[in-house]
């Protein structure tokens, strides 16, 4: 009785099979496929393509890792011969690139996918179809970058790819072109999930959910998602300029024809700076949900950890250049990025003192998720201030380019978002899939990455500051590099191991759940947010009802008061305030094609711009082909519309505008639309 | 039952301003101004060069005010809610800030007259060497 | 349980008189605001085009330019901006202008269903931005028959790299415009607010090229 739905979307009369038979094209019917793989190629569901985005990026994780692998393998032993100096210089790079756009963005667009219409109470993410095409665009994109390796090398100019080296002078294989031209396909697909993403949570909350009942994660991901919105552009303009200097022939970059290189290095951090925000921000807020989980608290100053999310978001406009300070810049430049540098730290810090605040006097529970949380926090504050430490440019000018930066900015990356990412995949896990990960396999993989993560980039600020530069493919002996190089080997190995425990227990859980099947219920670790009020794993529908939020954690609050004396009482059994996941009829968003076949003439552009102009062609119809389908496509199919009412049937509204989704479509996160893909059938 | 306490904050958010949109008669006259003052624009082309710092200042001045006409009179934001001219000016403050400190730091406002821009002077280069050359000059007059 | 409170929220989303939209927190429909923050963006990208070109415009340099490949060849030591024809372009400029004014009367057309009167004003713009596109293809043209192509030196291709994006842009704009056209013929008309949608996208690229007209052309 506490959830009330007002807006009435699920007493709708379930109606008979229409009459109508309408196809959109005269030739195309919508998919119908409710099971099977054809369900997950077509599919609309923020939950399906947040799985599948959570798949891909551990398969690129997997790739990366690998190349990773071969890194330590050639650096184990001075002299090594395992790798030549250019088969080095694409390894690192595609690694570098693997790991940041492959890996870490789309794990936390996974999250953002699968948890952010959960959190707000929304049936769906604003834009359905668009959501599906940027997944489509972004693994395009990815598969096309990595194909690279089959069709005369890999990008060789590392992951910022600084001018002149980025120039065919240089760089004369596809490599880079490999490189401009996927970015900027993932790019595309990341700026529009952006906008999905922003459209989402600013329009589409439950009712009662102001901005100040956000959960944190929610907030982290809007930072996130406004970061890229704005940083994007900056790359993409970029990358174009990259791409006209080494296709067509112009010469942005390249001094000796009146170009400028440091102009790539502005645009390229003016982006990358707030991308490292982006990267880390997701893990940020997964790390303050499970805090305050197992230690049974509220976040500690969840308004102090709103604003340092929205301070970090945007001071990290204003810090690109600290990755500059050797480069030439000029003093006025380099004193005012490196106090803009000192500051950033601030925010970062509060953020740091709340989670420990958040555990203060907590009851804490060791699990996974709270391990894997506590070490980012230990780890990240490490990365923060060997990053503070860069902030100082003359002490900056003695570690660019060595390891010092390379161990900074594994601190932040992986003991900064892979660890929150691996905490969020224990956390949430039986959320998305029904059944929790092995604790016991769980604590396996979190020692040995946690050890195996110190082993291999601890020992790399000690070689940076003995003078090994990065990006070097051997060194000799007599360098004194080789003990510390040597453990960094065996870390890295021992984090290789470390993920092999996770995909192992990812396949024994499941098989031990597939046995014997035993509901985890809607709310295994008596969590705090909106999600865990649905069944896991979640529904189709997500809500059978639309919450009305009335507190900050409104789902803790149904369940817990406080008596006379203040203390924490339960008030309410978690199967009395949870739903029951069983609402009939929903409307749902319709399953089409038409992302997909948008989304997979990218990459054949691409390949027609690099070779020849055939598979421009090729790529250039299904694209046109995508865009038609998807224009004269209704987002709700009319067959199965249930006499909802023509009110918002818009059919196929917008002309034209960018292929946003209608207004039908937009009904998702309140009015649903369509029918839930398991009422199909019986209308067809 | 407090459980619906105010159940309606997030919706509070509704401005339905867009009721006043202007009238036809209001867009011609805002279309006339601008018009106007693009006329006023291209006739600055043929001012006297002597006027051309000021006029550059007019110039950025009347292509704000332009701007900022056709944004909130054609694109409706001075009418519409809020949050789309927060968006819509996040992105424009961010890309007028960025790119002018970076721009700054490439010295294009070397000359500017703004100090806010400009580097301090760089001190003279020094001047070639030129010891060697005249021991270079009996060299030769010796071949 | 308060039954007005109760009613309050059960009435207020289900009006659907948010220019007939489904409800939202804003009020506003995801269209218009996903617009809104894609133009946002845009903000960035025209931005990093626009400062190229500044940053390049009065590089003499090293005028030595390649082919596509390598074979090295002399640029020219014009810039591009010695080539500008003001009056053409100002002209150009009042066009683009004009067409925003029709956009304007476009959506309001809409919004009072009058579908006869939406689709001239509709094509009336489209027809504009057409011409402003000649203009820039004929202006483009000019400048290459005076021997200033896209390789011709830094200054050049920054020119051609960021009007060649806003015109991509207009082009694209002309297609939605048509397309908007082709719709009103069909039983469901796009709404006044779908019109709208477009229309702040074509006043985007206006207002783009009120800051190109100034920054790139008028000021010297």
């Amino acid at each position: 009785m506490a959830l009330i739905n007002p807006r009435n979307p699920l007493e709708l009369t379930s109606g008979e099979a229409p009459s109508v038979t309408t196809r959109p094209l005269g030739v195309f019917g919508r998919p119908k496929a409710p099971t099977g793989w054809r369900n997950w190629l077509f599919t609309v569901d923020h939950k399906k393509i947040g799985i599948m985005y959570g798949v891909a990026s551990l398969v690129f994780f997997a790739i990366g890792g690998s190349e990773a692998l071969l890194i330590r393998a050639q650096l184990a032993r001075p002299g090594q011969k395992l790798l030549s100096a250019d088969l080095y210089n694409q390894v690192f790079t595609m690694h570098g690139v693997t790991m940041i756009f492959l890996v870490v963005m789309p794990m936390g667009a996974a999250f953002a996918n699968y948890l952010l219409p959960l959190q707000i109470g929304a049936r769906d993410v604003a834009f359905p179809r668009l959501n599906a095409f940027s997944f489509w665009c972004w693994l395009g994109g990815a598969i096309f970058f990595n194909t690279s390796w089959l069709l005369g090398g890999g990008a060789d100019g590392g992951w910022f790819n600084y001018a002149p080296n980025n120039g065919i002078q240089f760089s004369p294989s596809h490599g880079i072109d490999f490189y401009t031209l996927g970015l900027l396909i993932t790019g595309i697909a990341s700026l529009v999930s952006s906008v999905n993403l922003i459209v989402t949570v600013i329009n589409l909350r439950a009712p009662g959910m102001s901005w100040f009942k956000l959960p944190v994660l929610t907030w982290m991901m809007l930072v996130t998602q406004f970061l890229l919105l704005f940083a994007l552009p900056v790359i993409t303009v970029a990358l174009f300029l990259l791409m006209f200097d080494r296709l067509f022939g112009s010469a942005f970059f390249s001094a000796a024809f009146g170009g400028d290189p440091l102009l790539w290095q502005h645009l390229f951090w003016i982006f990358g700076h707030p991308d490292v925000y982006i990267m880390v921000l997701p893990a940020f807020g997964i790390v303050s949900e499970v805090i305050p989980t197992f230690s049974r608290k509220p976040i500690f100053g969840y308004p102090f950890m709103v604003f340092s999310g929205i301070a970090i978001g945007f001071m990290g406009w204003g810090v690109w250049a600290h990755h500059m300070f050797a480069s030439g810049i000029g003093p006025m430049s380099v004193t005012v990025f490196s106090l803009s540098t000192m500051f950033i730290a601030v925010p970062t810090g509060v953020k740091i003192l709340n989670w420990l605040a958040t555990m203060w006097g907590g009851r804490l529970k060791f699990t996974v998720a709270m391990n894997f949380s506590i070490s980012l926090v230990a780890m990240f504050t490490i990365g923060g201030l060997s990053g503070v430490s860069h902030a100082f440019a003359p002490a900056d000018t003695q570690q660019t380019d060595t390891y010092y930066i390379v161990a900074h900015f594994h601190y932040v990356l992986f003991g900064g978002a892979i660890l929150g990412f691996m905490s969020g995949f224990y956390f949430w896990w039986p959320k998305v899939f029904g059944y929790k990960l092995s604790e016991k396999l769980g604590q396996w993989n979190f020692w040995l990455m946690l050890i195996g993560f110190n082993l291999t980039f601890g020992p790399m600020h000690i070689l940076g500051l003995q003078g090994m530069s990065r990006r070097i493919f051997t060194y000799s002996a007599n360098q004194g590099f080789s003990l510390w190089n040597m453990v960094a080997t065996i870390g890295a190995f021992t984090l290789a191991v470390s993920l092999m425990v996770f995909f192992v227990n990812m396949v024994i859980s499941h098989r031990k759940y597939k046995k014997n099947p035993v509901d985890c219920g809607p709310d295994p670790w008596d969590a705090r947010s909106l999600e865990w009020s649905i069944p896991c794993p979640t529904p189709e529908h997500n809500f059978d009802v639309v919450p009305v939020i009335t507190e900050l954690d409104d789902f803790w609050h149904r369940k817990y008061g406080h008596d006379e004396d203040g203390r924490l009482v339960r008030i309410a059994e978690t199967v009395d305030v949870a739903q029951k996941g069983d609402a009939q009829n929903v409307h749902l968003p319709s399953p089409s094609y038409w992302p997909l076949v948008l989304a997979s003439g990218m990459p054949f552009v691409a390949y027609g711009l690099i070779f020849t102009l055939w598979w421009a062609l090729l790529g250039g119809v299904l694209m046109i082909a995508g865009i038609f389908g998807w224009i004269m496509e209704p987002s709700t199919d009319p067959e199965i519309d249930h006499g909802h009412g023509g009110d918002h049937d818009g059919g196929d509204h917008d002309g034209g505008d960018h292929g946003i989704d209608g207004p039908v479509v937009s009904a998702a996160g309140l009015e649903s639309a369509g029918v839930s893909p398991e009422e199909e059938p019986a209308h067809v | 039952m407090t459980a619906i306490a105010e159940p309606t904050e997030a919706l509070v958010e509704h401005d339905h301003s867009d009721h006043n949109h202007p009238t036809d008669a209001t867009y011609w006259k805002v279309g006339g101004i601008l018009a106007l003052l693009t006329g006023l624009e291209v006739s600055t082309y043929w001012w006297p060069k002597a006027w051309h710092k000021g006029t550059a200042v007019l110039l950025i001045i009347m292509m704000v005010i332009k701007f900022a006409t056709v944004a909130m009179y054609f694109m409706h934001l001075k009418f519409d809610s809020k949050v789309l001219r927060r968006v819509f000016v996040a992105g424009l403050l961010l890309a007028v800030g960025v790119y002018l400190a970076a721009l700054g730091s490439f010295t294009f406002f070397h000359d500017s007259g703004v100090p806010a821009f400009s580097n301090p002077p760089r001190s003279k280069p020094a001047p070639p060497p030129t010891t060697e050359v005249p021991a270079l000059i009996p060299t030769a007059h010796r071949g | 349980m308060s039954d007005t409170v109760l009613a309050a929220v059960t009435t207020a989303p289900q009006d659907m008189s948010h220019g007939g939209h489904p409800p939202t927190n804003t009020g506003i429909s995801n269209e218009k605001l996903g617009m809104w923050v894609f133009l946002g963006s845009e903000c960035l990208m025209f931005g990093g085009l626009i400062s190229t070109y500044l940053l390049y415009k009065n590089r003499p340099g090293a005028i030595q330019m390649r082919d596509a490949l390598t074979t090295a060849r002399v640029g020219s030591k014009v810039r591009i901006s010695d080539l500008f024809d003001i009056k053409f372009t100002s002209v150009s400029s009042f066009i683009l202008l004009a067409s925003s004014l029709t956009m304007v009367f476009a959506v309001t057309s809409a919004s009072r269903k009058d579908l006869s009167k939406t689709r001239l004003w509709l094509g009336t713009t489209a027809t504009l931005g057409a011409l402003f596109v000649g203009g820039q293809v004929y202006e483009f043209t000019t400048f290459v028959k005076e021997g200033l192509g896209f390789t011709s030196n830094v200054s050049t291709s920054a020119f051609y790299a960021m009007t060649g994006f806003h015109g991509v842009h207009v082009t694209v704009g002309i297609l939605i415009l048509l397309s908007t056209m082709a719709l009103t013929f069909r039983p469901k008309p796009p709404t006044g607010e779908q019109v709208e949608i477009v229309g702040l996208y074509w006043h985007f690229v206006d207002v783009v090229w009120i800051v190109i007209f100034t920054v790139i052309y008028l000021i010297k």
